[in-house]
């Protein structure tokens, strides 16, 4: 468990680092937290020749409460977000003390999370649910990518070589939008086996828009359009729960895995879903 | 014996909280283990690894690995011309899988060693062993307990009629003849695979100094792994030196000498300098051994009330490959020793098979075959229970052993001598059904939570001989005790310390032994040059065996103190005590000696010692537990250990009927292992027992799939953490041994033996409306989902 030769270099800002990037192509990884790529690293499952340690970026480093949304620099650790409280962004803050643990959070970050995108990973969930925005950095200026187009599978992003995700953009919620993090793991801290990220929009007692997703349970975190559809202009009773939870039950095509069948996670989906919905319920 | 095993006549230490002697360097991380140990010119080994789990091996390359700048040497089994395999002692009733530290032909386990790379550090090791290829003709591979025993199945060791490695079949029709008139209940149990984790992993680094091999290691056995190693090394045991520096935990997995201890060792003679080798996580996941992995077929002739009035058990243990651990089928015959529990079952016969399959090698782990026991046997009675419709608490009472039984020799010839079998029972039933309503009370209303109670008793044997794994070694251990001139304490033994907390026990008996201040004690352990040959840590033996052997040869210091003292006060010996480090007449403090005064005289001013004396204040006796035996009778039956201890374990579970989880609430478990040395130690033996016992049963699994890919990452090995871990409450019981020095017990592996049974059962009962099968471990969350289904949601 020694990882194999690389340079390291540490650019003091983005420019710099995105010109290391082009330099190296797809040989060079950029390095933010470490909690995910310094372990694959030692066993050996990634080799890039050159790490680029984007730690020392001040730019990257920003967190704004924006009239209508929250910027928040890649290199914002997921600690700082989680006692910031990013009011506005209730989902968010519900989904930081999964990560992994304190130690963790307190290293890892928000940009190194998303783009890993682990599919068992809380914030790429999050992100989705949310409709945040992806803002890469290349040396051809800035993009935005939409989450529902930025994860390309497990662990792949939709950023290309020399681009490197430099802050994300999660947008405020209205205040009748009420959220519910869930999530199953095997230990407190644990990757996890099965997980829903819920925001519902409830005026009059009716659900005006549902957004609902699942994760860990397959390549990327996935909407539940079937649940949330099932949902649409109904008053979270018995009854919408039942056939919200039977409808992500039936959408999900989950992955196998030591810790779950797919169908253990589809049993999972519904049960942590139907517990999600309790919790918003007026 | 009796008097021989005396503390002196004023114990202060023992029974008392002692602090842990290591705990200031552990805690402050000034501990020196083998990762902490550097050597100029040391090298580093890297060891390749078979990635298939049972192939021949057609060809090693290792030209491109050898040419990369910083690599000493690449080597493999062809180059071990000089190593012996490891001897079958036990060749008379098992097979030989011809243990050698690289894979000769063939490949039976993924992480077998295939080949070493020797370089300057272990990023070059690790960076050239990923050049080395090794081809392989592959061969279907024996993934499961059941496919092994198939009599068609593939064989790992072409010359066996078969894959079992051990089988063992006694006369049963005493038994048969009883299950034949009466009514039967029948029930299969399984264990699933799971091992220690230490937080430390397996390390070594041998070196030669003054043309001897020095090796520095985490075995758990300085002696064992001298010899050992005399064994497969062309070195004479003289010249080899095997130091134990501080150990992270062994738990039992630390007991065997590994292939990599030998490699290490052979490359450090070949190339004259210090080679180390740690293992990483990685590694350990592979090529450190596991554990478990039972399968126990239970039939019981009970009768109306669901009593047991005989019992026939096969035992069958996966061993993996068998290439680690010589006595690697000795746990299974440790549960069938076990099949009896604590209770008065006259009749009992146990058939045990030890089958060969293409996993990693099974090796020795903290409980060694009795969790499987304590497991099947509890379960079973719940069974019968629910079975015949009467009460499980009730059940166990019209069958455990009271103290007027005692002593009772269980049908596998285990003498329990003493014990507390009822009453432990009987104080856990008391705590842990009020932990039970109150959890009723608590999660009653939820409809996605059940809660339950479930219960264990047992015995377990402890301070076992060595001869039944090894069919070498037998059961006793050493003790050396000099004091020095200043009247300081020397005191040098064969246990060894794993972080348990052995150094302190040493120190607090030699103290009150010999009336000096703990201060006063240096202990020595763990090195095969200046301590006496041991057998050192395993089997929860250490204060048992070594405690007698320390408290003779204190005897024997303590007699010569007394007459030296006797001489310099003009007193009657008999009249002398010992304490605080001064001898005086008993009732006068003054005149006094102290210990200075008469080491002095005893090793420097021989000149005024009584006449005749011969000079020197120092002893070295050995123990062996007169009633332990080695070598079953012609009926098999056998007393394999010094002492048996005994416990009752309750744990009190919450079920989350949505995702299957079980949260264990409360545990609550009654011990008794005789007369405690030191309060908080047994408490913390316990608390981390129990942690492993929870962790086997509810987290840790180690799957293999159908090609016998190991599908358990460190990453998915949940050993249970902090949060993990219940409230727990250790209620204590004294029965001491009248047949152990003290009445001492062993205590080490106590809190790992119940908690697959207790929570098992509590989880029968907690989902009793679902009617759940219990029968295997581990119970993950999927696992117990699935016995709920789709009833409930």
């Amino acid at each position: 468990m020694k990882p194999p030769p690389f340079v390291y270099c540490r650019p003091g800002d983005l420019a710099e680092a995105l010109a290391v990037l082009a330099e190296h192509g797809d040989e060079a990884r950029p390095l933010a937290g470490g909690q995910s790529l310094v372990p694959m690293l030692n066993h050996r499952l990634a080799r890039p020749g050159v790490l680029v340690d984007i730690g020392a970026i001040e730019e990257l480093q920003r967190m704004e409460r924006r009239p209508s949304d929250w910027l928040i620099g890649a290199t914002v650790t997921q600690r700082r977000v989680e006692r910031h409280r990013v009011e506005g962004c209730e989902l968010l803050r519900l989904a930081m003390p999964y990560i992994g643990h304190r130690q963790i959070r307190a290293r890892g970050t928000i940009g190194g999370s998303i783009a890993h995108a682990d599919p068992a990973a809380e914030l790429p969930a999050v992100a989705l649910t949310v409709d945040a925005t992806m803002v890469a950095a290349g040396r051809d200026g800035e993009r935005a990518i939409d989450a529902s187009s930025f994860f390309a599978g497990p662990y792949m992003n939709s950023l290309e070589d020399g681009e490197v995700l430099s802050h994300v953009i999660f947008p405020v919620l209205p205040s009748t939008t009420r959220c519910s993090f869930k999530e199953f793991a095997r230990r407190k801290g644990d990757f996890a086996v099965a997980g829903i990220a819920a925001a519902v929009d409830i005026t009059d007692r009716a659900v005006s828009t549902a957004r609902l997703t699942a994760f860990a349970i397959g390549s990327n975190p996935v909407r539940l359009t079937g649940a949330e559809e099932a949902l649409a202009g109904r008053s979270l009773d018995a009854a919408a729960l039942t056939d919200a939870s039977e409808a992500a039950a039936a959408e999900v095509e989950p992955w196998d895995d030591i810790h779950g069948s797919p169908q253990y996670r589809r049993q999972l989906v519904a049960a942590l879903l139907q517990r999600a919905l309790q919790e918003v319920a007026p | 014996m009796g008097s021989t095993f005396e503390l002196g006549a004023r114990p202060v230490y023992t029974g008392t909280h002692v602090t842990r002697a290591q705990d200031d360097s552990l805690l402050s991380g000034q501990g020196t283990y083998v990762a902490d140990l550097h050597r100029d010119g040391m090298a580093e080994m890297a060891v390749v690894r078979s990635t298939v789990a049972h192939g021949r091996i057609t060809a090693v390359r290792t030209a491109e690995a050898a040419a990369v700048d910083g690599v000493i040497e690449v080597i493999t089994a062809a180059d071990l011309t000089d190593v012996s395999p490891y001897p079958n002692f036990a060749s008379a009733y098992t097979q030989t899988p011809g243990t050698f530290p690289l894979a000769q032909d063939k490949v039976r386990y993924v992480g077998s060693p295939v080949a070493v790379v020797l370089a300057e550090d272990r990023y070059i090791a690790e960076d050239a062993a990923e050049l080395v290829v090794v081809d392989y003709e592959e061969l279907p591979a024996v993934i499961s307990l059941e496919d092994a025993l198939e009599p068609d199945s593939p064989r790992l060791f072409e010359d066996w009629p078969d894959n079992r490695l051990l089988d063992l079949q006694p006369d049963d029709s005493e038994v048969a003849a009883i299950l034949a008139g009466s009514r039967v209940f029948r029930r299969r149990y399984k264990m699933g695979r799971h091992t220690a984790m230490p937080m430390e992993t397996r390390a070594c680094m041998a070196e030669v100094r003054d043309d001897r091999l020095h090796l520095w290691c985490t075995n758990q056995h300085a002696h064992i792994a001298r010899t050992t190693l005399s064994y497969v090394l062309p070195v004479a045991e003289r010249d080899i030196r095997v130091v134990i520096p501080h150990v992270g935990g062994g738990f039992g997995l630390k007991q065997h000498l590994y292939p990599e201890d030998v490699l290490a060792s052979w490359l450090a003679l070949r190339h004259r300098r210090p080679v180390r080798f740690v293992e990483d996580r990685a590694e350990h996941m592979i090529a450190a051994a596991h554990a478990r992995d039972h399968m126990m077929d239970m039939e019981a002739a009970i009768d109306d009330d669901g009593r047991i009035l005989a019992i026939r058990v096969q035992v069958v243990q996966d061993l993996g490959s068998a290439e680690i651990f010589p006595g690697a089928w000795c746990p299974a015959l440790t549960t069938a020793a076990h099949m009896t529990g604590p209770y008065d079952i006259g009749q009992c016969v146990v058939s045990v098979a030890a089958v060969t399959t293409n996993k990693t090698p099974g090796g020795s782990y903290r409980g060694f075959g009795v969790p499987e026991a304590v497991f099947a046997v509890e379960r079973f009675i719940d069974e019968i229970a629910q079975e015949v419709g009467v009460n499980r608490l009730d059940l166990r009472r019209s069958m455990l052993l009271q103290p007027e039984d005692l002593p009772y020799t269980t049908a596998s010839g285990a003498l329990l001598d003493s014990g507390s079998f009822a009453e432990s029972f009987e104080k856990v039933v008391e705590l842990a059904e009020p932990a039970y309503r109150r959890a009723e009370a608590q999660y009653g209303a939820d409809p996605q939570s059940r809660v339950g109670v479930g219960y264990a008793v047992l015995f377990e044997g402890v301070s076992p001989t060595h001869h039944g794994a090894s069919a070498h070694w037998a059961g006793h251990e050493s003790c050396s005790i000099e004091v020095q001139p200043d009247g300081g304490v020397r005191v040098a033994s064969g246990v060894t310390d794993q972080g348990q907390g052995t150094t302190t026990f040493v120190a607090t008996l030699a103290a009150d032994a010999l009336g000096v201040p703990i201060e006063t004690v240096h202990v020595e352990l763990a090195d095969s040059d200046s301590t006496p040959y041991g057998l050192g840590a395993f089997g929860s033996r250490q204060a048992v065996v070594g405690g007698g052997a320390l408290l003779l040869a204190a005897g024997e210091v303590r007699d010569k103190v007394k007459k030296i003292a006797a001489h310099m006060l003009e007193a009657t010996e008999d009249d002398l005590v010992i304490e605080a480090g001064r001898v005086h007449v008993a009732g006068s403090p003054a005149p006094a000696v102290t210990m200075a005064e008469i080491a002095t005289t005893a090793v420097i001013r021989t000149i005024d010692l009584p006449p005749g004396m011969e000079p020197g204040l120092e002893a070295t006796a050995r123990y062996e537990p007169e009633l332990m035996e080695h070598v079953p009778d012609e009926n098999g039956r056998i007393n394999p250990n010094a002492a048996y201890a005994n416990a009752a374990h309750a744990a009190v579970i919450r079920v989350d009927v949505g995702t299957g989880e079980i949260e264990v609430l409360n545990y609550i478990l009654a011990h008794d292992c005789g007369r405690v040395i030191n309060p908080p130690i047994v408490d913390g033996q316990i608390w981390g027992g129990i942690a492993q016992g929870v962790g086997g049963t509810l987290y840790e699994d180690l799957r293999f799939n159908d090609l016998g890919q190991p599908q358990t990452a460190f990453m998915d090995y949940l050993v249970p953490s902090a949060i993990e871990m219940p409230e727990v409450v250790i209620e204590h019981f004294e029965s001491p041994s009248p047949n152990t020095p003290l009445g001492i017990k062993g205590v080490g592996e106590g809190g790992t033996v119940g908690p697959a049974a207790a929570i098992g059962n509590a989880l029968a009962h907690a989902l009793a409306e679902f009617k759940p099968q219990i029968r295997e471990t581990p119970l993950s969350p999927a696992v117990v989902r699935a016995m709920i289904g789709d009833q409930q949601t």
